[in-house]
């Protein structure tokens, strides 16, 4: 799957890793069935916490991502292998984290590798959830036009 | 959650956590909920990683804010972690 995307012309990072997950195994509240380190936590009933009881203006650099080895875990839900177009599925997945992380990495590296908590969130969280409750995303950041990337993907892939 | 739940769920997550597949942190928030201030807090405590534990101990070193329900809910927590991690 890895050598279809980077056929695709889909490329991360390179201290990223991809890893297959169950559903259940996934860390995110949204139900995404793909996702890279979160830095949030669902606390039950609800309630919604940060993986380092951050404050809004806390600060986070490429490494708040990164597991003990210094990697960047991208996890892809094995659900996906199930559907019906599972390969276009998988990729899209991939293009989607892929133009997340790229973006939010080059938006590091300008800043100096710092970020606001806050200004996180604004870059790379959904607007709101399904119910419309708000999510701390804004209009068109890296989380919505990675969709749009990803659809190109796919497009371009099928040779359209 | 009972105590065979959480170990079912153990078998499965750190392997996946050794291998890379989460943060420390990301581990941590897994773990968190877990605790219920019930007989199987100890053991759950002794199953984590070192590392995980080092997050719990930072956390546990951290002001919470409980003007909220998130931190009110991680107070909740991390009081009964505290009962256990002291051992």
């Amino acid at each position: 799957m890895m050598a279809l995307a980077k056929q695709a012309g889909v490329t991360f990072p390179e201290d990223v890793q991809v890893f297959w997950v169950k559903p259940s195994q996934l860390h995110n509240t949204e139900g995404a069935q793909a996702e890279y380190s979160v830095l949030q936590a669902n606390l039950g009933d609800g309630r919604i916490g940060n993986a380092a009881n951050l404050a809004p203006n806390d600060l986070v650099t490429w490494e708040s991502f990164q597991n003990k080895a210094g990697m960047v875990p991208v996890r892809i839900s094995t659900d996906l292998l199930g559907s019906d177009e599972a390969a276009i599925a998988h990729l899209a997945h991939l293009a989607h984290e892929s133009h997340e992380l790229n973006g939010l990495y080059n938006s590091l590296e300008v800043q100096g590798n710092l970020m606001t908590y806050s200004d996180l969130n604004r870059l790379v969280r959904p607007v709101a959830s399904e119910t419309g409750v708000p999510l701390g995303g804004v209009a068109n950041n890296l989380h919505e036009s990675a969709w749009t990337y990803a659809d190109q993907v796919i497009l371009n892939w099928r040779g359209h | 959650m009972s105590k065979r739940e959480w170990q079912v769920k153990f078998v499965d997550f750190v392997p996946l956590y050794e291998a890379g597949a989460y943060t420390s942190n990301e581990f941590f928030w897994f773990a968190l909920p877990l605790f219920d201030g019930g007989s199987g807090d100890q053991d759950l405590w002794d199953a984590l990683p070192q590392d995980v534990k080092d997050c719990f101990v930072t956390q546990m070193k951290r002001d919470v804010a409980t003007t909220d329900p998130a931190g009110v809910a991680l107070a909740e927590k991390l009081a009964a972690v505290r009962r256990v991690a002291v051992r």
